[in-house]
């Protein structure tokens, strides 16, 4: 184990939303900021520096969003760094925070997450900028259309189904009924999903996942600091990978096929050694996937490898995924029920240390020890992968 | 223990009002100038942070299309939206960490691609009070000077700024690793500033970042030979000096001062110090912002 090793106190989040009106941008981080804090069983004053994850500015409507709503949670004066990788940055800005006191930076780290969609008429002309603007812009693909060409190759490459997609859907929305912070609280049938207006196919609407306003923080410290508390998440591996941008390098090659992303693979890969880890389907007790498409879900199954080649659906058709099966992923809902982009990946980070803290709630898993969160920015290009654990070793 | 960084190489191209090329064409070129001054290939290189803005760019996730260019493929990337010496600290606590052994650090600006610079800072204002005053970054230092001073400073008297196209690269890497060479990083410090706050000296956030840097470098400000500037256009170098307490003799500014080279400021001066012949430890810094709210400091000597 590292001399320096992080360990999270704690976790905040806002309640999620399409359109936070009751609260600003500044308003809506002090929010989560503040249960950070009280859930740590600390104060502002303890933070040594701060990690700021938002992705894309547009959505939020003002350039340089950290330093408009430094002043509302207390950063004024702290080292203050913001990080963006798209989807990713959550996952990011989490190892980012854990990185400032591995090194031996600094003792406290807050690491914050916002988004606020809302200020976006259409946030899908957004992600429509993040194209080359040459030779692909004027194309019109959109996250939207671009899953949509993933689950296409999906059907072939390992046999989804409608029917798995919908039990994907169906699993999520049902434990999002036990988070109390999820976006959506809808109690959907798997006719609901396969009747849903279909958006680009094979994608339904109940397929994908929500626009969410919302903001998320959490506190870590270190090694030395946490040993004086009883109960903290370790974080006991790490792993950040990036895949090449053009889809089409990625469609096949000996390692990669575009049904299956393998920038995941190697960061999970990454977080797996660190943290010891050789069996992952036996070995961690929970996940919280970065997913926000249900047939993103059954693709990562293998690419976490928790899957032999071509057989994510295997986990589906058993059921091995859902609350109380052998591996559950996505207790809290995941990013389908609730998507505040830049603070997604924060979400399920901070969401797996309250699993292996025993203090998730409704949605925890009994005895969870060991507990895998990721996240992924761009069009499946950016992948982040840590291991949070109840013991330190 | 102190936290000490080595560096193998670096490479930049000097700022320019237009570098012809694409932006991939201009961060590869100080990418793989950086990796062949340090000896080292892509390959040997475990991960990329760099600094970066998603407007000035031209587009959402903008790194997203630079991956050849910056060499991230398969590795961890790390993108800051701050000046490029935030990512000279978050790197540095990447190599610190054990996470990675050779660290690329980038940062670029290609501001010439911008149909109007100056649009892009006003929108960093608070939208539903401060924006539709329209208030031009440079007014904004004007108001809180003049309210310092309590005399009238008028923006018409400033020089405008000068848009630069330029990107800067260095290499990290663990201290004691082979391919680490004359120099090392020893200090590092960042702060922030009130968000246009009346009553908090505009020099204040630098100030703290340098006492933060030089505390952690473990050296009195009186041993530093040369401080480089990145950015803080419109404050001279006296004041800089005053806040600092070092002569106005040991400051190298950006030429002209007036010149914007976007979050690659910081970079760009710290590749001007390892350029820079001067004996002795050299302070870096770097301030952005509306209110020049955001700064950064590192300390680097000669092993």
């Amino acid at each position: 184990m590292k001399v320096n090793a992080a360990a999270i106190l704690g976790f905040g989040q806002t309640k999620f939303r399409t359109t936070r009106t009751d609260v600003s941008g500044p308003e809506l981080v002090f929010e989560a900021v503040s249960a950070a804090l009280a859930d740590s069983d600390t104060d502002i004053k303890s933070i040594d520096a701060v990690v700021f994850a938002s992705a894309p500015e547009v959505f939020e409507g003002v350039y340089e969003p950290d330093r408009w709503t430094m002043e509302a949670f207390g950063g004024v004066g702290k080292p203050v760094v913001r990080v963006h990788t798209g989807g990713a940055t959550g996952g990011s800005a989490a190892i980012a925070g854990a990185r400032l006191i591995e090194s031996g930076m600094y003792d406290t780290v807050l690491i914050v997450g916002l988004q606020r969609t809302s200020e976006t008429p259409d946030a899908q002309a957004v992600f429509t900028t993040i194209f080359d603007p040459i030779f692909e812009q004027d194309v019109q693909l959109n996250v939207i259309t671009g899953i949509a060409l993933v689950a296409s190759r999906q059907m072939k490459y390992f046999g989804l189904t409608e029917d798995h997609m919908a039990w994907i859907s169906k699993k999520n929305f049902d434990n999002a009924l036990l988070n109390p912070y999820a976006h959506l609280h809808k109690h959907i049938s798997v006719e609901d999903v396969k009747n849903s207006r279909q958006i680009a196919w094979p994608l339904r609407l109940l397929h994908t996942c929500p626009r969410s306003d919302g903001a998320a923080a959490v506190v870590m410290t270190s090694r030395a600091k946490a040993a004086r508390r009883s109960k903290v998440a370790w974080l006991r591996g790490a792993g950040h990978a990036t895949d090449v941008y053009r889809l089409g390098d990625r469609i096949k090659d000996s390692e990669s096929d575009l049904a299956i992303p393998r920038a995941l693979t190697w960061a999970c890969d990454a977080a797996y050694r660190e943290a010891g880890i050789t069996d992952p389907m036996n070995q961690l007790s929970v996940i919280e996937v970065y997913a926000p498409f249900s047939n993103l879900e059954v693709g990562y199954y293998e690419s976490m490898r928790l899957a032999p080649r071509g057989r994510g659906i295997d986990l589906v058709e058993s059921g091995a995924t859902a609350l109380r099966g052998p591996i559950p992923v996505c207790p809290s809902g995941g990013c389908m029920t609730a998507n505040p982009i830049g603070a997604t990946g924060l979400v399920r980070f901070g969401e797996a240390a309250l699993q292996v803290m025993g203090r998730a709630g409704d949605h925890q898993v009994d005895g969870a020890r060991l507990a895998l969160a990721t996240a992924c920015g761009g069009i499946d290009q950016f992948y982040t992968a840590a291991i949070l654990a109840s013991q330190p070793e | 223990v102190a936290l000490k960084i080595g560096i193998a190489g670096w490479s930049f191209l000097p700022p320019r009002p237009e570098i012809p090329g694409a932006l991939d064409e201009l961060i590869y070129s100080a990418t793989s100038a950086a990796l062949e001054d340090a000896a080292l290939s892509i390959q040997q290189i475990d991960g990329v942070c760099m600094a970066s803005s998603d407007l000035n760019d031209g587009r959402a996730i903008s790194t997203m299309t630079l991956t050849g260019s910056t060499g991230s493929f398969r590795k961890s990337e790390m993108r800051v939206c701050n000046d490029g010496l935030a990512a000279v600290w978050l790197g540095a606590a990447e190599v610190g960490s054990g996470a990675a052994d050779t660290l690329m650090v980038c940062a670029w600006s290609k501001l010439s691609d911008v149909v109007n610079p100056t649009a892009i800072p006003v929108l960093a204002m608070e939208p539903t009070m401060h924006r539709a005053l329209g208030y031009h970054p440079d007014a904004v230092l004007n108001l809180r000077e003049s309210q310092s001073t309590h005399s009238l400073v008028f923006t018409t008297g400033v020089p405008a700024l000068e848009p630069r196209d330029t990107a800067a690269a260095v290499v990290m890497t663990r201290p004691d690793h082979p391919s680490a060479g004359r120099y090392q990083i020893i200090g590092f410090g960042s702060s922030t500033g009130p968000y246009l706050k009346p009553d908090e000296p505009v020099l204040a956030p630098t100030q703290r970042a340098v006492a933060a840097a030089l505390k952690s470098a473990g050296i009195p400000v009186s041993d530093i030979c040369r401080v480089h500037v990145g950015g803080l256009h419109r404050i001279n170098s006296e004041e800089i000096a005053s806040a600092l307490g070092i002569g106005a003799g040991t400051i190298v500014r950006e030429v002209p001062q007036a010149a914007d080279l976007g979050y690659a400021a910081g970079l760009v001066a710290m590749v001007n110090a390892l350029n820079d012949d001067a004996e002795g430890p050299k302070l870096i810094l770097s301030a952005a912002g509306l209110g020049m709210e955001s700064a950064n400091a590192v300390v680097l000597v000669a092993k």
